[in-house]
């Protein structure tokens, strides 16, 4: 199965450049078979490597590929993968909720993600997931969890299954005291209809589960990687320790903290002097965060601290990747 | 001439959560009782302004401005207790572990409860400020009452549903924050776009971040990057026209403690 390598960091700190960076990287200098895949909405990745948003996956060069993730795509494509009978399917696909579900609400992303990684997992040495911003990645991580929470309290069998039924035969009035609340707050008849979409969505909801159960044993896996980017200003750097903590909370740990887009130290000589200020203010800035860094880790789980420099404004296919990435496995 | 409830939203990095923070402490200085509200793992707002920590609880900055961070299941208490008013056993039934984790698990459940509370936590202060999502999840965010109708939800989530968007189609803005950087400023078109798309109808103002152009510093004026950015702002006002107001946001020092705004 491929390893994975997570970017993630606050907003703005270089998350899709870098993965570009390191997917070029992994494919030239380690012979890796490497998908790039963004799971960021904001389709920065697209932009970069001239992607389409269809969800396709694109060559950009030998051994490297790239893709940016199609939330419709994808769930149309589990629909098939899951609920395997035409007519059911079809069925499901017209009613309105589908829709709603597949395309437009927020929240769907993080479970397609989850799908789309699994669905590549078997085709490369190494996938390379650009993350949304902060507490969204958290939120993809976490999405197992919440399907398992789920299931663990049988929301299945106490609530939708017996509605399902009782709306069938006409006695929604003996339906249980969970149904009766629902349908006060989302209304009588649009109950019955979300709690028949949700019946006959159970095969897709399943599998859901079963490949981010799947998913979580890989990400706990210790052939995954977190690596935590941030730029040297402290702002980036708390919300980084903040992402630590989260990754902690979720039982994972972090590979190691890249400060990214540091300036040269010592400074070259020709710059304007307000420049000059400003980056020499930027080079205490980033001194001063490595040093609270390795103060306060762990002497036992240490975790390390990359510095990459600003480089040449190049097109990332064209820079020397050797001598900028650093090997996180 | 602000409306009542301000989203703050911009590609990541461009400094929604640092303006959100000066947009509202100008306010609240010029004597507007002011909220921020966010949603974030790394309290940012908070930090900003040196308070503790916290979720769910406003924090008081100064007599005029308090801040608050907002959890997933702080905004669906908050529902319960104040947009759906059942009995103490639908209640309980509501409230129960179980019940949350069939709430949590369905998509664009919370992308509601969010939007409800920011409607709710506005209506006690004169302007709400919310330190927004980037693009993408933000798009989703405000999309999603519609779609919940479109899916044909009723009873009262359609009534939250409508009082929501009604409400912000009076009361709310939307600030997307960009820099004098094309490929910054080709995504905040998208953005608009996007947003003229969903119909809400919410007044939507692009603020350009860290800009120097137009200081009175001579040092600055002497620079190449003065001249480029003064072309970038010509164009950048061409392409939006009169249509979208156009700000500055001045930068003063490289960590920005003072803005100058031009609306």
């Amino acid at each position: 199965l491929s390893r994975l390598l997570f970017m993630m960091g606050p907003g703005g700190v270089g998350k899709t450049t870098l993965s570009v960076l390191y997917g070029y990287y992994y494919a030239r200098c380690k012979n890796q078979k490497t998908l790039v895949l963004s799971i960021d909405p904001s389709k920065r990745l697209a932009a970069e490597l001239n992607l389409e948003l269809n969800g396709n996956i694109k060559s950009i060069e030998a051994g490297f590929d790239a893709a940016v993730l199609d939330q419709k795509a994808i769930f149309d494509q589990m629909m098939e993968r899951f609920i395997p009978q035409i007519v059911n399917r079809e069925k499901l696909k017209k009613h309105p909720l589908y829709e709603a579900a597949s395309n437009h609400f927020g929240g769907a992303v993080e479970y397609m993600a989850l799908m789309k990684i699994e669905q590549h997992l078997t085709e490369y040495d190494l996938i390379i997931v650009d993350t949304p911003p902060d507490l969204h990645a958290i939120d993809f991580l976490n999405r197992p969890e919440v399907l398992s929470q789920f299931f663990e309290h049988k929301i299945f069998s106490w609530l939708i299954k017996p509605a399902y039924f009782a709306a069938k035969i006409g006695l929604v009035s003996v339906a249980s005291k969970a149904f009766s609340a629902l349908a006060r707050i989302v209304g009588t008849r649009q109950i019955t209809n979300i709690i028949d979409f949700l019946y006959h969505m159970m095969p897709f909801i399943e599998g859901f589960h079963t490949s981010a159960e799947k998913m979580r044993v890989h990400f706990h896996a210790s052939s995954s990687r977190y690596i935590l980017i941030h730029r040297p200003d402290n702002t980036s750097y708390k919300s980084v320790l903040e992402l630590s903590k989260a990754l902690k909370n979720l039982g994972l740990k972090a590979s190691c903290l890249i400060q990214n887009q540091a300036a040269q130290d010592p400074l070259p000589e020709r710059l304007h002097p307000k420049d000059f200020l400003y980056k020499r203010e930027e080079v205490k800035v980033q001194q001063s965060i490595e040093k609270d860094w390795h103060e306060h880790q762990n002497p036992t789980e240490k975790i390390k601290f990359h510095r990459i420099y600003q480089w040449p404004n190049l097109p990332l296919g064209k820079i020397d990747h050797a001598k900028i990435a650093i090997d996180v496995f | 001439v602000s409306k009542k409830i301000t989203f703050i939203t911009g590609k990541g990095g461009v400094g929604k959560s640092t303006l959100s923070c000066i947009v509202a402490r100008e306010w609240s200085q010029g004597g507007a009782r002011c909220r921020i509200i966010e949603q974030s793992l790394d309290h940012s707002i908070s930090r900003y302004f040196g308070v503790p920590d916290s979720l769910d609880q406003h924090q008081a900055v100064s007599a005029n401005l308090d801040i608050i961070n907002v959890s997933p299941l702080g905004c669906y208490q908050s529902f319960l207790k104040h947009e759906v008013n059942l009995g103490s056993t639908f209640m309980s039934i509501m409230q129960g572990k179980g019940m949350y984790s069939f709430v949590r698990m369905l998509p664009g459940v919370y992308e509601l409860l969010l939007l409800g509370r920011i409607v709710f936590e506005a209506k006690e202060v004169d302007h709400l400020l919310f330190d927004a999502y980037s693009s993408g999840h933000f798009l989703k965010l405000l999309a999603t009452p519609h779609s919940l109708v479109e899916a044909g939800l009723g009873g009262r989530i359609q009534e939250m549903v409508e009082k929501i968007t009604e409400y912000l189609r009076i009361h709310a803005d939307i600030y997307v924050v960009t820099l004098l950087e094309d490929y910054a400023f080709d995504e905040t078109l998208e953005m608009l776009a996007g947003i003229e798309q969903l119909n809400l109808s919410p007044l939507s103002h692009v603020l350009l971040n860290r800009v120097y152009y137009g200081t009175t510093d001579p040092e600055y004026q002497k620079t190449e990057a003065y001249e480029q950015q003064f072309s970038l702002l010509k164009k950048y006002k061409d392409t939006l026209g009169s249509k979208v107001p156009l700000g500055l946001c001045r930068l003063a020092t490289p960590e920005p403690q003072s803005i100058e705004m031009i609306l």
